[in-house]
């Protein structure tokens, strides 16, 4: 049986704003770097788990708080 | 913010040792080819030539990761996506030096097959021919990997 495409998608823009943290203080805090959180925002870069979870805990979020995981819509059947 | 500002280390390295590449590269052409042909050399010339690039490269790289180790110390970063970015260009630059010995084992069979080859072939029997073309598939096999670490860099 195949399996539906999906896209991860976050909210990382919004709650490190809300947490008053630039994307480089970010960066620090997770030990990243700016430009990988700057694709992970623009949702260009899907991170692996142990840097989403490190995500969520800096953030002080829960982890399916911060991502969601959107399963695109199957095409018509041929 | 300026352009090496918005780089990563990665990206950084990538570039300096794309330029440290094409000078590399530019000494061995201008070493091995007059105009648009490469003429007869003796191996002596070859041997040094190679020990020469072999020099510059290792001297080049070797300043780089220098660099690179000092700017680490400093707090500069590679993480993941680095690593996978890297990854990907390592794979597009042995898919093309793949593809360009492909080409060149073509070519020598096609002169072995033809007693007389196509003007269009390269003479793989002659020596400084053979010696910059497998100099140059090396050259070409590492600047697809750090223009490609240099896109990836940007688009993904």
């Amino acid at each position: 049986m195949a399996v539906a495409k999906g896209r991860v998608l976050n909210q990382i823009r919004q709650r490190r704003t809300q947490a008053g943290l630039t994307q480089q203080d970010f960066a620090n805090l997770v030990g990243a770097t700016r430009q990988t959180i700057l694709a992970i925002e623009a949702e260009k870069y899907a991170p692996s788990l142990e840097l989403a979870f490190r995500m969520a805990r800096a953030l002080s979020v829960p982890f399916e708080t911060l991502f969601q995981f959107e399963e695109e819509a199957e095409g018509p059947r041929s | 913010m300026t352009l090496t500002e918005n780089m990563t280390l990665t990206e950084k390295r990538a570039g300096l040792s794309l330029v440290i590449a094409i000078a590399i590269f530019a000494y061995l052409a201008s070493n091995m080819i007059d105009g648009w042909s490469i003429p007869d050399q003796d191996a002596r010339h070859i041997w040094r030539t190679w020990l020469f690039v072999l020099g510059f490269g290792t001297v080049g790289e070797g300043a780089v990761s220098v660099w690179a180790s000092y700017l680490r110390k400093r707090g500069a970063l590679e993480d993941e996506r680095d690593e996978q970015i890297v990854a990907r260009a390592d794979r597009l630059g042995l898919m093309v030096g793949f593809c360009a010995i492909s080409v060149l084992i073509w070519q020598i069979l096609l002169q072995a097959t033809y007693p007389t080859p196509a003007p269009w072939t390269l003479n793989i029997q002659h020596l400084p021919t053979l010696f910059f073309v497998l100099m140059a598939v090396l050259f070409l096999c590492h600047g697809v990997k750090q223009v490609m670490i240099l896109v990836l860099g940007r688009l993904s």
